[in-house]
């Protein structure tokens, strides 16, 4: 007995151009799944596959135990909230929620309890007779939002829906989506360029590029067990450091660069003695911290950048590789000064090692 | 910088403007006035005024014949091209078909046809054919002559049309004809009404394409107004044509009140530009 | 909560066939239009043009001879003359007429007035043509109002010949065709961005050279589309040299009108495809000019 949504060896072609290339994937009924990758990876073209607007070329998509492509998009238990929101300029807003409903036959007394009830969820109740032209960002998003939930979808499809409105708002409804699917159930399936709002919503994340799927997994373990360099260099800020591969065993591997030897995990083994390290800013510690770490060696710094809530500190170290470290910026204590001599210092693990690009 | 007096070219436009502006409403101003004269000759100004040629008119039933024939020949006419013309802008919008321009170019081929050509080549086709003189075939003429433009400017009344809003209507679980009519055309009614204004009043005033196809004795008013012109010169004929411009009147009058927050722009006959 | 199944009837993939047959099957009943009420006369038209018309009856016999006619007779070549003379002319002039129009309606600075004076181009379109060049004859007839005011202003002593001549012709035409040329070159102006024309200001250019060498340039797309459908449409003028010419001004259209009347059909077919000749040539010269102005 399937459940949730299923991908099989799906693959599209537009042009001479492979969109999405033979991906496969399952996501778990009623969890928040989160396709994520850079402009132009296919992402967008899955999520319209599951939608019904494209048909693959190859491969097999189910939705629980029933195959859906083939069947068009006005018969499939999905819906979906546009980029742009698609509302039907020319009706109200009741009118626009109430779209789904009627087309299934739904009249009166019962449409308008729905529609009702739906308006309630996303807290627009007030707003039914209101034009979308009199709406702002937020405001559509939540209509359409209402527009899709109110015909209680199997899977709900979100394309990118937070990418027009500003970072205060865009935070504000990322915490409401990820509540709304928890109240629903539904399995939503999450299409973004945006990192942060796959990692803080996700149950799990593909990561996407050029039409195939690198990795699958939680947010914590992409993040910090990245299999692919794409996936290492994607996600967060991240050092990549070319370095001569000395021997590599099961999952740790002894690299040397610049004459600084050290080890370090394997997220993908090198088979030409050459590979990159990928170290993220964050995993680099200054100062007495660095004492407890595994590699250690100096820096001098050579700039200080203050963005906020962090402070990055690009450093050259003794044996002339350049690096920049990152450190959280704690009021009250004094940031370390240009031009100073600092140890630093990472965990072994925190660095991956992947074959050379 | 700033002026008190307009710049002398500035000046010279504006009366070039105005003397355009008379150049434009001169013959229909005269053919009004000249309607009211009391004389049966054209002479300016007029030696006396009178009704006389309203009441000539009035008593002509052949004019009140080819009024209304020429009025159901443009609303059925219009009515076939508006559904022949927005299925194919639509068509011609939403797909990206293999040598669409070369359809478009193809569908816009009458207008680029002088009508007399148009009007020969139909008639001398019908004759061939045994139909001519018949309704079917005078319909299907105005259809032809009428529906490039309704394409033309139905489909630049997609310009501004969102289609991911079809996508959501079907999403929503609307299949492709309802969808067409609950969420397509209700946003494209702008472009499909200022079409059928068009093509109705293109109908209304075609001479050539007519001329051959209309049953002797059935014309249409236009032809009814051509072949009194080329006998008579008397100002019953202006008093008609007053009336004519009385209608093109109340209808500007109408599409200025609706249009009330476009700019000319928007008014511009798209249509004529795809002669192309 | 309930949820939506799908259906289970539909298990097969739906055939890619059909959805791209869907647009063509929306573009068929144009197609059947064109093919039935265009394409076959045009062919009836081919057909009849090979015909001949001898001692006054319709000769349905394969022959080049009505070609030859037209090909030869000076009388023909007079009448493609004049008809090109007389579009040249009124395109020559409407466009003249029309520019500053068009300009004049672009940078009119107040909205309404913009408003009202592109109805009142626009307005003439809804009258009939037969009620323009009836207009038009009464009011430059000998005694109308245009040979009236300039005798009355003193500048003429005699009425001036306006009607039953080529004048009254290209006058009329002209005004038939001043809404259909303002509106190109309006629509190319406005899509002009009102940036350049303050980058050229910004760069110390008057007004003379501002328009010389960036906006006339810019406007040049829609004046050839005007000089097209100008072009066009007085090649195959019929009701306005009937009306206004007097019998003096022959133009094609109006010989193929009298060789229908006369069924001499052959004649006409093969005036007509002159015609459409004509304007095809008119159309493709004008694309290129619109390639190249676009450049």
């Amino acid at each position: 007995m399937r459940q949730g949504v299923e991908f099989v060896s799906v693959s599209k072609v537009f042009g001479g151009h492979v969109a999405v290339n033979g991906i496969n994937f399952h996501i778990p009924e009623g969890s928040f799944f989160s396709l994520l990758g850079p402009s132009g990876c296919g992402k967008s073209t899955t999520l319209r596959m599951l939608a019904g607007f494209e048909d693959p070329d190859q491969g097999e998509i189910w939705i629980g135990d029933q195959r859906a492509d083939g069947v068009p998009a006005y018969r499939r238990p999905t819906n979906m909230v546009f980029q742009r929101w698609a509302l039907f300029p020319h009706m109200t807003v009741h009118e626009n929620v109430a779209f789904g409903p009627s087309v299934r036959g739904a009249r009166g007394g019962e449409l308008n309890r729905q529609v009702a009830e739906a308006l309630e969820l996303v807290g627009l109740g007030a707003y039914g007779a209101r034009k979308p032209r009199q709406l702002s960002g937020g405001q559509m998003q939540r209509v359409a939002l209402a527009r899709a939930l109110v015909n209680k979808p199997k899977v709900l499809l979100l394309d990118e829906p937070l990418g027009a409105l500003d970072l205060k708002l865009r935070m504000q409804m990322q915490i409401e989506l990820k509540r709304l699917q928890e109240s629903v159930g539904a399995t939503f399936v999450y299409v973004t360029h945006d990192q942060s709002e796959a990692l803080t919503m996700s149950d799990n994340i593909a990561i996407m590029s050029e039409g195939s799927i690198h990795q699958i997994g939680s947010p914590h373990e992409v993040y910090d067990a990245p299999k692919t360099r794409f996936v290492a260099t994607f996600l967060g800020n991240a050092n990549a450091l070319p370095v001569d591969v000395e021997s590599v065993a099961g999952d740790t591997a002894a690299v040397s660069l610049k004459g600084l030897r050290f080890a370090a995990s394997v997220g993908a083994a090198p088979t030409n003695g050459k590979g990159d390290i990928v170290l993220r800013y964050e995993a680099i510690r200054i100062g007495a911290a660095a004492a407890a770490m595994d590699v250690r060696t100096k820096a001098r710094i050579r700039e200080v950048v203050f963005s906020g809530s962090a402070i990055d500190y690009v450093l050259e170290t003794e044996q002339g590789i350049e690096l920049t470290a990152q450190q959280p910026h704690i009021a009250d204590e004094k940031p370390h000064e240009r031009g100073a001599l600092v140890d630093i210092g990472w965990q072994a693990r925190a660095a991956r090692l992947f074959p050379q690009k | 910088m700033t002026r008190n007096w307009p710049h002398i070219r500035h000046i010279a436009l504006a009366l070039f403007c105005a003397a355009g502006a008379i150049y434009i409403v001169a013959p229909l101003a005269i053919v009004v006035l000249n309607s009211f004269s009391s004389t049966a000759y054209n002479v300016f100004p007029p030696e006396g005024y009178s009704l006389r040629w309203y009441e000539n008119l009035a008593q002509q039933g052949a004019f009140l014949g080819a009024a209304v024939r020429s009025v159901i020949l443009a609303t059925l006419a219009t009515a076939i091209a508006l559904v022949i013309g927005t299925l194919s802008a639509y068509a011609l919008v939403k797909y990206r078909l293999r040598g669409r321009d070369i359809v478009k170019a193809f569908l816009m081929a009458p207008v680029v046809l002088p009508s007399i050509v148009l009007g020969v080549a139909l008639f001398i086709f019908f004759v061939r054919v045994g139909i001519a003189y018949s309704y079917p075939g005078l319909l299907l003429t105005h259809v032809l002559v009428v529906t490039p433009f309704v394409i033309a400017i139905t489909a630049a009344g997609f310009s501004n049309f969102d289609w991911s809003t079809e996508e959501a209507a079907m999403d929503l679980g609307a299949g492709p004809i309802r969808t067409f009519f609950r969420v397509v055309l209700p946003q494209i009614r702008a472009g499909v009404l200022t079409a059928g204004l068009f093509a109705w009043i293109t109908s209304f005033d075609q001479v050539e394409t007519t001329l051959f196809l209309v049953r002797p004795g059935d014309n249409t008013l236009p032809i009814e107004m051509f072949l009194y012109l080329q006998k008579w010169q008397d100002p019953t004929i202006a008093a008609l044509s007053s009336l004519l411009i009385l209608l093109a009147v109340a209808i500007v009058i109408v599409m200025s009140i609706a249009g009330r927050n476009r700019t000319p722009d928007g008014l511009v006959m798209q249509g004529k530009e795809t002669s192309k | 909560m309930s949820v939506q199944t799908l259906p289970t009837d539909v298990i097969a993939p739906r055939s890619r066939f059909w959805q791209k047959l869907r647009p063509w099957l929306l573009l068929l009943p144009a197609f059947a239009l064109m093919t039935f009420l265009f394409v076959l006369p045009i062919g009836a038209f081919l057909e009849y043009s090979v015909y001949s018309y001898e001692r006054g009856r319709l000769v349905e016999d394969f022959t080049f001879k009505t070609y030859l006619l037209f090909l030869t007779d000076p009388y023909y070549h007079a009448i493609i003359f004049d008809t090109l003379k007389m579009a040249a002319i009124t395109s020559f002039v409407s466009l003249i007429i029309g520019y500053p129009l068009a300009y004049g309606l672009w940078r009119c600075r107040w909205p309404a007035l913009q408003r009202w004076y592109g109805l009142i181009i626009f307005s003439p379109i809804l009258v009939s043509v037969v009620v323009r060049s009836y207009g038009w004859s009464v009011l430059l007839s000998d005694q109308g109002a245009v040979n009236w005011t300039l005798m009355k202003l003193g500048a003429i002593r005699e009425p001036l010949e306006l009607v039953y001549n080529l004048t009254g012709v290209v006058i009329s035409l002209c005004h038939v065709f001043l809404p259909l040329v303002v509106f190109p070159i309006f629509s190319s102006l406005v899509r002009i961005d009102p940036a350049l024309r303050e980058a050229a200001m910004d760069l110390g250019a008057g007004w003379w050279t501002t328009f010389r060498r960036v906006i006339f340039p810019q406007s040049l797309p829609g004046v050839v589309s005007a000089l097209q459908i100008s072009f066009t449409l007085a090649l195959g003028a019929l009701v306005t040299p009937a009306v206004l010419g007097g019998g003096r001004v022959l133009v094609l259209p109006l010989q193929v009108y009298r060789a229908t009347s006369d069924i001499n059909w052959p004649v006409a077919s093969v005036g007509g495809l002159v015609l459409l000749v004509m304007a095809l040539i008119t159309v493709a010269l004008c694309n290129r000019l619109l390639a190249y102005s676009e450049s």
